[in-house]
């Protein structure tokens, strides 16, 4: 099998769930030629969050920064516990990509001239995100065999954001799980590689149903990535039919969610 | 504000409600029974939906769509529109608004003026994303706790009575 170089997009230096699926990619063969992480404290990038999230980014601020994003269901199925239970000793992204020899580049936002630089510089055969922002065509053309992405909702159905909540208020329990695919123009819109269906078990609630899933999401990313790479999984274009996009919901609305697990 | 202290303020003023050109009191035959439904009593547009464009979006177009929705028309231009109008109102929030409120008697009320569209086309499709920008448009403007129960105030004021009827009512049999 060719070596096969992948870049790493990171939301944070900090990030539990990008160090996973790096380390995990790293253990199944594949280079890590390159992390690009985008720098926490940025006005805009902190306006653009805002406009994303409203009064939720504070919360998120407060639960990753304040309280450091600890798993609350007592450590045993949260990323948390999976970093322990698999030996992944780094704190942050650059002990990671010192110890793979990997070069780390700090962005404002991943659509800058530098990104692209740096991109174009290193050649890689595919890049995996992890969060942090929009990714405009330009990145998208000299991305080799695309951009995986790993969405929390199962596609075409739910598109956009809360998509673990939105099935459980309309009554479609069955209906959660996450997607690899690999990301387009579009929002969520892109090719899909891998649908796994992971349902909530009696009395679940979504927080600690998002804590379970994301282990399984780092895992099947790299898993994903990996057999993509290879050939073994072809994409597969979404059915343009599906046009409905989910967005932030209400908070009255999530408090109906407790009537529903 | 409770279901009833709502129902009894637009029974009540029924008789100015009707005269607004927003057809205020249609769709509310659901609450306050057969009796109140009065329909659409306005002026539609000759034309048919005109193709969505932003540009196209104006307090008319708005109306229109409401009077299809509840004359249960299924048609896909119909649900194109109100895709489009979810969008708009999520992520361009203001501008919608803005864009309808010179068919309006204030800003307020054309706001509200989406919202009860977004009401009925959510009473119609039982589509819960319709019902969510209700009630982030509500919150946006606050309109509820700053309103004042007097027939006196503003168009606005009554719409938003109206569509707190709704919204309240909907709420409550998720």
């Amino acid at each position: 099998m060719p070596e096969q170089r992948i870049i790493l997009l990171s939301p944070s230096r900090y990030s539990k769930y990008s160090l996973t699926v790096g380390e995990l990619l790293h253990r199944k063969g594949c280079t890590i030629c390159g992390i690009i992480i985008t720098r926490l404290f940025n006005p805009r990038r902190f306006i653009f969050e805002y406009r994303w999230d409203s009064k939720r980014l504070f919360m998120k601020i407060w639960k990753k920064l304040i309280l450091k994003d600890q798993d609350t269901i007592s450590g045993t199925v949260g990323i948390y516990a999976y970093i322990k239970q698999h030996g992944i000793q780094y704190k942050r992204l650059e002990d990671f990509a010192n110890k793979i020899e990997s070069d780390v580049l700090y962005c404002q936002n991943y659509n800058t001239h530098t990104v692209h630089e740096f991109i174009v510089k290193k050649q890689p055969d595919i890049i995996v995100f992890t969060g942090g922002g929009l990714i405009r065509q330009p990145l998208l053309d000299i991305s080799g065999k695309g951009v995986v992405n790993c969405h929390s909702g199962i596609l075409p159905e739910y598109k956009g954001m809360d998509v673990v909540e939105w099935p459980i208020l309309e009554g479609k329990k069955g209906m959660n799980g996450f997607t690899v695919h690999l990301m387009d123009r579009g929002i969520d819109t892109g090719p899909i590689l891998k649908i796994k269906y992971l349902p909530l078990t009696d009395g679940e609630t979504t927080i600690h149903y998002r804590e379970r899933m994301l282990p399984v999401m780092a895992e099947t990313l790299a898993d994903t990535t990996v057999k993509y790479l290879n050939g073994k999984i072809v994409p597969k274009e979404q059915d343009i039919n599906y046009r409905k996009q989910y967005y932030i919901m209400h908070h009255k609305l999530k408090k109906k969610l407790t009537h529903k697990y | 504000m409770s279901l009833e202290l709502l129902k009894t303020f637009l029974v009540a003023n029924r008789k100015e409600l009707i005269k607004l050109p927003l057809a205020p009191f249609g769709g509310l035959g659901i609450v306050l029974g057969s009796d109140y439904e009065l329909g659409f009593d306005i002026h539609l547009p000759a034309n048919e939906i005109p193709e969505v464009k932003f540009r196209s979006i104006n307090a008319d177009l708005i109306i229109y769509l409401r009077y299809l929705v509840q004359t249960n028309n299924k048609g896909e231009d119909v649900d194109t529109w109100a895709e489009t109008l979810l969008r708009y109102a999520e992520i361009r929030k203001v501008l919608p608004k803005r864009l309808i409120y010179p068919g309006c008697a204030s800003y307020k009320c054309a706001a509200q003026l989406l919202v009860a569209f977004f009401l009925e086309y959510y009473a119609a499709r039982s589509d819960l994303r319709f019902l969510n920008i209700t009630l982030k448009m509500n919150d946006v403007s606050n309109n509820k706790r700053k309103m004042r129960l007097h027939i006196d105030e503003n168009v606005a004021n009554l719409f938003i009575a109206r569509n707190a009827l709704l919204e309240t009512y909907f709420m409550e049999r998720i």
